[in-house]
């Protein structure tokens, strides 16, 4: 079918193309769209049709003359024109229509975004609807959204950025914070157990460098610590807790996280082992990336502190036992030994039994007094102590008593610091650890006593903690050595208890390690003990010696007792009849004029009566109705200077101090012996005999 | 849904509760997406997650949200990402409503992934109009009518909108009759 010429109408012209206009051969415009006919009258007001063109409109593309020819030869050209007085600008193209020998601009307005079409004052309806400009603006502007949106995705990410910066300095703050942490600290991946954190006393714990331990495993971390039994625990825990399904929610309130708690103990080399509180712990997260944080507390300190507290109650309650039981046994053998020495004067022939009763009855105070040192710890007089001296006399009890087989080896340099300390005491102690290495060596072998001077640094003084609270400073170290059976690990922490004993019941009463603990701890020192069985044994005691290092004195020298009495008055008070009998009957053989009185009230009677005889009262300490020191403070009301003796096996500390600010107040040791009563009475006595003289 | 949708359900938000609340809405409807791009197509079931979310977080029921946000849409959103064709659809509730049709379908065109919704109007006289609504999203028509008062405010002119007719129940599109003053 042929092509068919299809005339367009004026107002079809106008619906279609709104912004089109004619010019005919002179330039002249001969029709427009009523678009264009509104926007583009020039500023005098006259309208666009029958002006020239050139006088509206500069052809900006191409650069022409307004002229059919110029139009002509441009034909296929994209015409852009702007209107010389308006902002308006259209961009369109150019048709030659022979038949009216116009040119025919088809074109809408060129804009480039969409405040335009305000500022123009276009509307939709100003465009034809096959017009692309709306859908060009839309797209425009649809491009500069997308641009906002990218800034505002910018903006945002500077935004989170500077937080993640701020968080990312918290998060040093609290690595920092967490390096100086004394607890191990590690936080691992729920799924490969890989170490995602570890602070340095994790690191320290590993014996590794940080680097080392961040991105291993776990595993291998507690492999090298843990013993097999917590490594298999632990295992099983992790599978457990990760084969949940149900990931936690961080913000659900009802997560639960799961928790793994132990207490194991790590070597920490080949010598020290410590002891740490395990726990592992869940960490929930949003994305399911669920962690575990394991920390490692050490509680080496708390558990020995523990041990040590448990065993020192233990120990008090023994010692109340045996307190009062030496108390008792005191009393017992108060009269005996009094009695010796006046049954010597009347049976002077038969000095082999009395010297049998007499080392008999001095082995049962010994214990005695051994039971009291473990229960309070007899304060006997404190003077500087000649180690060498102390040792050469062990030396010569173990060379005539210890069995041949055994040798010993001593090893004690001259000029070493001295030590205040109680004589007796200290020689019961060496004396005890001889015996104990003598009855571990059946077969014979060596006692090696070895002393030297030490310096306990701060490091050591915690590390030996679990024995005593150990200052640090200088110490007087003395050791005793054996090559015996040797002591079995189970038992190293008992052999200090009392009544603890490997030995038979006919040989050892098991005081006598207590009893060596409990003098060096009065002396402000402490015990080591280091052992294998059949290795022997090693006994340490230290001795502190700073500020004690005084010139030797002889003042441990017993004297020869020369006394007798004067026929002084001398009140004798004890609830114990055998011990108040004994006391009398020494006193009278010694010159004395002794009353007797059954306690203290029956004692303040009698002080009350023969208050202008009196010269000395002797009490007991511990008596019903009234005790001594309720006596000694009564007495002093009546006789202001009166010298009093108290006596007493046991004495608490506030009755020990009262009696230690009085003047004329002596303390007698029960049980005494004839000299000691002697002794003190004599002393006691000494500033009324001089005044008499 | 494309993206400008849910920006718009963004600003909204945070225009009255603050950007808290909405990071808690973006958490509950389960997306962590920092900035919809507003001409990217995104699943219609964030969109309804995210309605879904702000109504239980905010304590408002759908249809009122919807209703708000269509009001929002209009006087903020679309004003402020297509402000100069907006203001030149129109120069009255009811020039911008015949020319809603062609809007859409030039969206519609130069955005080919998008499937806005199609509007058609019908008896259109000086002060109403019956404005047919083709949607296969559903539960949107408060959405609508909060756009018809949106641009009754836009134009400072009071509207009245009423659905006449319910795809719900059968038909194949909703129609609302719109009467303004």
């Amino acid at each position: 079918m042929a092509n068919k010429f299809i005339t367009v109408p004026p107002g079809m012209l106008e619906s279609l193309f709104p912004f089109h206009f004619a010019i005919d051969k002179n330039g002249v415009v001969v029709s427009a769209g009523a678009s264009i006919v509104q926007r583009c009258a020039d500023l005098n007001g006259r309208g666009l049709i029958g002006s020239q063109i050139d006088t509206l409109f500069y052809c900006v593309n191409p650069e022409i003359y307004w002229s059919h020819a110029e139009i002509r030869k441009r034909i296929n050209s994209l015409f852009l024109l702007e209107h010389k007085q308006h902002p308006c600008r259209m961009r369109g193209q150019f048709v030659y229509i022979p038949d009216d020998d116009v040119m025919l601009f088809l074109g809408s307005p060129w804009l480039t975004n969409t405040r335009q079409l305000e500022e123009l004052c276009f509307t939709f309806d100003s465009f034809a609807l096959h017009d692309a400009t709306l859908d060009m603006l839309h797209a425009h502007q649809a491009s500069l959204n997308a641009i906002a949106d990218a800034h505002l995705l910018e903006e945002k990410l500077r935004r989170k950025n500077l937080v993640l910066q701020d968080r990312s300095v918290e998060l040093f703050g609290i690595m920092n914070a967490l390096d100086h942490f004394q607890d191990a600290v590690l936080i691992f991946d729920k799924h490969d157990c890989n170490i995602s954190y570890a602070n340095m006393s994790a690191c320290q714990l590993a014996n590794e460098i940080k680097d080392n331990v961040i991105g291993s495993s776990f595993k291998a971390f507690i492999g090298k610590l843990l013993e097999d039994q917590h490594k298999l625990e632990l295992d099983a825990w992790i599978g457990d807790c990760f084969a949940s399904p149900s990931l936690p929610h961080i913000d659900s309130d009802d997560y639960t996280p799961e928790v793994w708690q132990s207490r194991v103990s790590i070597k920490k080399d080949t010598i020290r082992e410590s002891v740490y509180d395990v726990t592992l712990q869940t960490v929930g997260h949003p994305k399911a990336a669920m962690s575990v944080i394991a920390t490692f507390r050490d509680v080496t300190e708390q558990v020995i502190s523990g041990r040590a507290n448990r065993r020192g109650e233990r120990l008090e309650s023994l010692g109340k036992l045996s307190g009062g039981i030496a108390h008792d046994l005191n009393n017992a053998l108060a009269p005996i030994t009094l009695s010796i020495g006046s049954l010597r004067r009347l049976y002077p022939n038969s000095p082999d039994i009395l010297q049998l009763m007499d080392t008999s009855v001095k082995r049962a105070a010994d214990m005695v007094r051994q039971l009291l040192t473990f229960a309070k710890g007899i304060e006997g007089e404190r003077v500087p102590i000649d180690i060498q001296s102390l040792i050469g006399e062990i030396h010569q009890l173990v060379k005539g008593t210890f069995p041949k087989n055994i040798s010993f080896d001593v090893d004690c340099p001259a000029n070493l610091p001295s030590f205040l300390g109680d004589a007796t005491q200290i020689h019961q102690v060496l004396l005890n650890l001889c015996v104990n290495a003598r009855d571990a060596m059946q077969g014979g072998g060596v006692i090696s006593v070895k002393v030297y001077k030490t310096k306990i640094d701060d490091a050591y003084a915690v590390q030996i903690r679990d024995v005593e609270k150990v200052k640090p400073g200088n110490y007087l170290a003395i050791q005793v050595r054996d090559t015996g059976t040797g002591i079995a690990p189970e038992v190293l922490d008992k052999i200090f208890d009392p009544f603890f004993t490997t030995k038979s019941p006919d040989k050892g009463t098991g005081l006598g390690l207590s009893t060596v603990m409990g003098i060096v701890k009065s002396h402000g020192g402490f015990t080591e003990v280091d052992s294998m069985p059949g290795k022997g044994a090693m006994f340490t005691i230290y001795f502190p010696t700073n500020g004690n290092e005084q010139t030797l004195t002889d003042t441990a020298v017993y004297k020869q007792l020369k006394f007798f009495g004067k026929g002084e008055t001398v009140l004798v008070v004890d609830d114990e009849h055998t011990i108040r009998e004994a006391t009398c009957m020494l006193l009278r053989q010694f010159n004395l004029m002794p009353i007797a009185a059954e306690d203290g009230a029956d004692g303040m009677a009698k002080v009350s009566e023969h208050r202008d005889q009196l010269r000395l009262i002797i009490t007991d300490m511990h008596m019903p109705n009234m005790d001594g020191l309720q006596l000694t403070i009564s007495a002093r009301r009546l006789i202001p200077k009166i010298p009093i003796v108290v006596c007493s096996g046991r004495m608490e500390d506030h009755v020990e101090q009262k009696i230690s600010q009085m003047d004329g107040v002596h303390r007698l040791n029960k049980p005494f012996h004839e000299f000691e009563l002697l002794e003190v009475v004599r002393e006691a006595l000494a500033p009324i005999q001089s005044e008499a003289f | 849904m494309y993206g400008m949708v849910n920006k718009a359900i963004e600003q909204m938000v945070v225009m009255h509760h603050g950007e808290d609340a909405w990071e808690k809405i973006k958490v509950k409807a389960g997306t962590s997406i920092e900035v919809f791009i507003s001409n990217e197509p995104y699943p219609d079931e964030l969109t309804y997650a995210l309605v879904a979310a702000a109504s239980e977080s905010l304590q408002v029921p759908q249809e009122k949200l919807l209703h708000a946000f269509g009001e929002h849409w209009i006087l903020h959103t679309a004003m402020q990402s297509y402000g100069g064709l907006m203001r030149a659809a129109g120069r009255s509730v009811g020039e911008f409503l015949s020319n809603l049709p062609n809007f859409h379908a030039r969206v519609s065109m130069i955005f080919p992934k998008l499937k806005p919704p199609r509007f058609e109007c019908s008896d259109i006289t000086e002060h109403s109009l019956n404005l047919h609504y083709h949607s296969d999203r559903p539960g949107l028509q408060p959405f609508v009518i909060g756009l018809m008062h949106g641009l009754g405010k836009m134009f400072n002119t009071p509207v009245e909108v009423k659905q006449t007719q319910f795809k719900h129940q059968g038909h194949t599109h909703d129609v609302f009759s719109v009467v303004w003053a």
